[in-house]
């Protein structure tokens, strides 16, 4: 979470639930990129071989069942920070108290 | 031929002291009380050898050393300086003048004659 | 068969309706009706201006030659909406507080408010963007084709014609809807919606017949997918740098893109809408693609070959006599490309009218300062005049370049370019060290390398020089556009995506790190980077005394709370306000602004005035966290201030007790000297005498007798030297204790006088009034005399005229009593007047003997004695007044 601020010990069950979805969050770009880059690893259809190829309807299953999966992760996320009292957008924690900028304060997190 | 002293002193009693002893002793013997006057009485007398008080009226015994030393005439000429102050630092800036010889008062009158014979030795 | 007119009648009906929507959700909109308006649904509706006919017709002909690849375009933005909590919502945040109107506004003020940035973005983007408004021209005159060579209708049809009609059409549009609002960061609330339904029309479109194509011709789901596998397309050959590289590319472009800036950001009610664009929006994509493989394959399949597959969406439903569907997709095709236009159009205005053509105007107009009210109208008018120049531009260079180049690649090329901004707008956000030449250098490193190695290979082919894409620049191969640094057979998206991209972003931290940003700059960049610590949100300030109370609070924090108070009740007082709270006036803002310029420097002071006063671009709590540090700066060089101060003060008094020691001790050196001549000089004559007394043979009586005399005076002196001595420093050390006594001033001068004048041979008259010294006195009789004996002696001893007089004239006046004593000698020397107190302070010869210490000890009895001794001047001979206080008076000092 930002730094500098010491956050209390336990956390309020609601709370604790939404900074979970709020890490699921930031996660899953990065699913979703792992999950995208799949095709880069398979094989290329090339005039001159004769090797294995992928079939384009397994490509095309295979990225659309992605993408759909996706977006179902995320419609999901979207429902849970919705119901855990994501009223404000703003991260947990910084909601209550607004902490004066120290100059020597890099990068946010 | 009977040599020359002058005496630069602006104490009377110490002035006829030594008066008595040096003449004698065989010295003709002239005396200056003042010393803003004192290096002009030495020029025109140019003796055979000055003794010079420390503490005069008007110009101190020291400055009078230091321009005597820077005229031809009186440039080695024998000098005798006395002072009743009696501090180190006197002796220096004496030295550094150029005094032949620093006695510090009160003198024992026999130190006085020996000092100025050794300054300036008999003819004979 | 359908008519071409029916057809222009269709566009013309379609274009009528989004009027009618435009207009009527305005009017909703102004109302305060339509929450609907605001929902998430139309926002993620919105953010489908991404895909233009591009999508609509390219997507399916870039399908038909690279199979699956079309897809990348649309994972990148699945991509940055997954991560929106990272990545948009701080971009959203930053936009609507800042209160951007671009994307090049955006830039511009992260970067110290730059307008040099600010139209270098802009002209990127016009270069970058306006190929694309071409490729939707091309798109619609294509499918006017499509329909001409389907039907039988002889009637001649212009291609050129059209384009030009069609590019009239939408700038008029544009400039209807786009402009009627002088503040760009307002919400276009009718255009916003017209878009919203342009996405479904679009949508149900490409679905319907991607449906038909599916279960009509091919015949349900398993067939389609045995006809892809069977078809060109059938395996996979996409490079997985290429997947990669365009994956990123539309990732960067569709943050990037000067249109979905505009829907994105600054026509964004409520960045919440993001949490549901976060999965509807791709999902929108996903429907949008899901049948665009299927339709390439049976285009493929049914079309005679030579067909152009970019335009199997409407040549597959009406060579199967679909006309209602062709003519649903045609509106699909006519909604994706009209769309993009209008809020492209929009965008682009804003940025050249605000960073080109304004500045531009403001100084011919020469003196910027007076510019007044109707500055509104030059920027309206410079926004309508701008759509219609880039409709115009984009118009030309759809009728220069012709129908050669491919639909797809020329979306490439743009998105390349303006994928540019993405360094300096990545690092504005999330890093503080980020400067604006940085920004600078990385823009235009990376636009010229997407120039050289993409833009000119890929549609200038005319321009560039023959041979130059072989044998590379400076006849050098590894600088050809193609190959750069031996980059040959790599892509040359590829290559050019890495090495403009790359090149920019290292130029853009190299720079930002040798750069030293200004305050402007610093501020903002904390205000970007921060921007979730001190914003809850965009706030307007609305209202003078808020304003008023929030420069208050400012000021307290850099003058301090009373310089504040007094600095605002005085003015409040000026403008004859009730309250201590003034107007900001502007003479008031200017005042404030000099003061705390005095603080903080005038830069600083005018950035943080004006933009309290100036809008909610910075939040207040920013400027109180910059004021907050200025004051502790301030606080910390004043402690310092203090703590130097104090040094030298220490430093002064130990300097100065350093020379009082010195003096001391030279005084003590000197007393010491003149103690020891004093002592010395009289045992001189004694020891000289009696040497001469016992060592002289035949001395007469009479010299026997005179020396002894001497001998004798000389031992007195001594005695009486050292009784002055002992006297003095009894005296000094204030350990005498004083003997009061009442008297009478005329008996103390007689006995003074008796005592002094007797025994002595002078023969010194005494000139004396009885009447005046009857006068009482209440002190130390015995003291007093011993002064006035000293006094009465110097004048016997050194008076030297021949009829020597001493006049003594008592007085009292007030509480003093004065005594003067004034001979009629010669008087003491001037320079040494101010030495005869002193010690050892001789004037004169040696006359009588003295030791010198008579007056210094007249002179500490005196003071003893709440009285003074001093010299008179310019009475003829030597004159010295006596004063101590009458007896009435509060008496001697006892110590």
């Amino acid at each position: 979470m930002s730094g500098g601020q010491t956050p209390p010990v336990f956390l309020e069950r609601r709370t604790y639930r939404r900074r979970r979805v709020l890490d699921a969050a930031r996660v899953l770009p990065w699913i979703g990129s792992a999950l995208l880059a799949a095709p880069m690893l398979w094989p290329v259809a090339r005039p001159d071989t004769d090797g294995a190829t992928m079939p384009m309807s397994h490509a095309m299953t295979f990225v659309f069942a992605a993408w759909f999966g996706l977006i179902l992760l995320s419609a999901v996320l979207s429902v849970l920070l919705g119901r855990t009292g994501a009223t404000d957008l703003s991260d947990a924690g910084d909601v209550a108290q607004i902490s004066p900028v120290r100059p020597d304060r890099g990068r946010a997190r | 031929m009977r040599r020359n002293v002058m005496l630069i002193e602006d104490e009377p009693n110490i002035t006829e002291a030594i008066r008595f002893l040096l003449t004698r002793d065989g010295w003709d013997v002239q005396t200056h009380a003042d010393g803003n006057s004192a290096v002009d009485a030495v020029t025109r007398v140019l003796p055979d050898l000055l003794i010079l008080d420390v503490m005069l009226p008007g110009k101190s015994g020291m400055d009078i050393l230091r321009d005597l030393r820077g005229r031809p005439e009186t440039e080695s000429l024998p000098v005798l300086m006395l002072t009743a102050r009696g501090q180190s630092r006197d002796r220096d800036m004496a030295e550094k003048a150029g005094v032949n010889r620093f006695m510090t008062k009160p003198f024992s009158n026999a130190e006085v004659l020996d000092a100025v014979r050794d300054l300036v030795p008999s003819p004979t | 068969m359908t008519s071409l007119n029916s057809l222009i009648l269709v566009c013309l009906a379609y274009v009528a309706l989004l009027f009618l929507v435009a207009f009527v959700a305005e009017r909703l909109a102004a109302r305060g009706y339509g929450g609907w308006l605001r929902s998430p649904l139309v926002y993620t509706l919105s953010l489908s201006i991404y895909c233009t006919a591009w999508t609509f017709y390219g997507a399916v002909g870039s399908a038909a030659r690279n199979g699956l690849e079309f897809v990348t375009i649309y994972l990148g933005p699945t991509l940055v909406m997954l991560g929106w909590w990272m990545g948009l919502r701080k971009l959203v945040r930053v936009g609507r507080s800042q209160r951007v109107s671009s994307i090049a506004d955006l830039i511009s003020a992260r970067y110290g408010k730059s307008n040099l940035l600010a139209s270098c973005v802009t002209v990127l983007a016009v270069i970058g963007v306006t190929p694309y408004i071409a490729l939707q021209l091309q798109s619609i005159t294509l499918s006017f084709q499509a329909f001409v060579d389907a039907s039988d209708d002889p009637m001649g049809y212009a291609e050129t014609g059209s384009a030009l009609w069609v590019a009239v059409g939408l700038a008029v549009f544009a400039i209807l809807f786009g402009t009627r609002n002088l503040d760009a960061n307002e919400r276009h609330h009718g255009v916003v919606t017209a878009i919203a339904l342009e996405a479904v029309v679009k949508l149900v479109a490409l679905l319907a017949v991607g449906i038909f194509v599916v279960w009509g011709l091919a015949g349900g789901i398993g067939p389609a997918m045995a006809q892809i596998d069977a078809s060109a397309i059938g395996a996979w050959q996409t490079e997985g740098s290429r997947w990669a590289a365009i994956t990123f590319l539309s990732a960067a472009a569709f943050v990037c893109l000067p249109r979905m800036f505009q829907v994105m950001v600054v026509e964004a009610d409520d960045e919440r809408h993001l949490r549901t664009a976060a999965w509807a929006f791709p999902a929108y994509l996903m429907l949008i693609s899901l049948f665009v493989l299927p339709i390439a394959a049976v285009g493929l399949t049914l079309m005679p070959a030579g067909s152009n597959p970019d335009l199997f969406v409407l040549t597959l439903p009406l060579s199967n006599d679909r006309e209602g569907l062709a003519m649903l997709s045609f509106i699909g095709g006519f909604s994706s490309a009209t769309s993009m236009v209008i809020v492209a159009a929009m965008a682009l205005s804003t940025m050249v009218s605000n960073h080109i053509v304004m500045p531009l105007w403001l100084a011919l107009q020469g003196d910027g300062a007076s510019v007044s009210g109707d500055v509104r109208h030059v920027v309206l008018l410079s926004r309508r005049i701008s759509i219609a120049a880039i409709m115009g531009l984009g118009y030309l260079y759809h009728a220069a370049a012709g129908e050669g180049v491919a639909l797809a690649s020329i979306g490439l090329v743009a998105f390349a370019g303006i994928a540019q901004i993405l360094p300096s707008l990545v690092g504005g956000l999330y890093w503080r060290g980020a400067t604006r030449a940085g920004a600078l250098a990385g823009l235009t490193v990376g636009f010229v390398v997407w120039i050289y190695t993409l833009l000119l290979p890929e549609i200038g082919g005319a321009i560039l020089p023959a041979g130059l894409s072989e044998a590379g620049l400076f006849g050098l191969s590894w600088l050809s556009p193609g190959g750069l640094f031996g980059g040959t057979g790599v892509d040359p998206l590829v290559s050019s995506v890495v090495w403009s991209l790359g090149f920019n972003t290292v130029a853009f931290i190299a720079m930002s790190l040798l750069t030293f940003p200004s305050p402007l700059e610093r501020l903002q960049g904390a205000q970007f980077v921060n921007v979730f610590e001190h914003s809850t949100g965009p706030r307007g300030w609305t209202g003078s005394i808020a304003q008023t109370e929030d420069l208050m609070i400012m000021s307290q924090r850099i003058l301090g709370p009373d310089q504040a108070h007094a600095l605002f009740a005085r003015e409040a007082m000026r403008q004859g306000v009730r309250g201590s709270l003034p107007e900001p006036s502007p003479a008031f803002l200017q005042a404030l602004e000099r003061e705390l310029g005095g603080s903080v420097g005038a830069a600083t002071a005018h950035a943080m005035v004006g933009q309290i006063v100036g809008g909610a671009s910075v939040s207040v709590q920013d400027l109180m966290a910059v004021a907050d540090e200025s004051a502790q700066l301030l606080e910390y060089s004043s402690q310092l201030e203090a703590k130097s101060a104090e040094l030298s003060r220490t430093a002064r008094q130990l300097r100065e007790a350093n020379d009082k020691l010195t003096q001391v001790s030279l005084q003590k050196d000197a007393f010491l000297g003149q103690v020891s001549h004093e002592l010395r000089t009289p045992m001189t004559s004694i020891r000289a005498f009696s040497e001469i007394l016992r060592d002289t043979t035949g001395l007469n009586d009479a010299e026997k007798s005179r020396y002894g005399a001497i001998i004798h005076g000389e031992a007195l002196r001594l005695t009486r030297l050292l009784d002055d001595l002992l006297d003095l420093s009894v005296l000094e050390s204030g350990q005498v204790s004083l003997n009061l006594g009442h008297g009478q001033l005329s008996d103390v001068l007689d006995q003074a006088a008796s005592t002094a004048l007797t025994g002595s041979d002078g023969n010194l008259r005494l000139r004396r009034s009885a009447e005046a010294e009857a006068i009482a006195l209440h002190t130390d009789l015995d003291r007093l005399t011993q002064v006035f004996i000293n006094l009465i002696s110097n004048a016997q001893k050194y008076c030297e005229v021949d009829r020597p007089t001493l006049t003594i004239s008592a007085r009292e006046f007030g509480s003093m009593v004065t005594i003067d004593f004034v001979d009629n000698g010669a008087g003491i020397p001037e320079e040494a007047q101010a030495m005869v107190f002193e010690k050892f302070a001789r004037v004169g010869g040696e006359k009588a003997g003295g030791a010198g210490l008579g007056l210094a000890i007249c002179r500490e009895i005196m003071q003893r004695l709440g009285g003074d001794i001093q010299y008179l001047r310019g009475q003829g001979g030597a004159a010295f007044r006596v004063s101590l206080p009458s007896r009435d008076a509060k008496g001697a000092r006892r110590t």
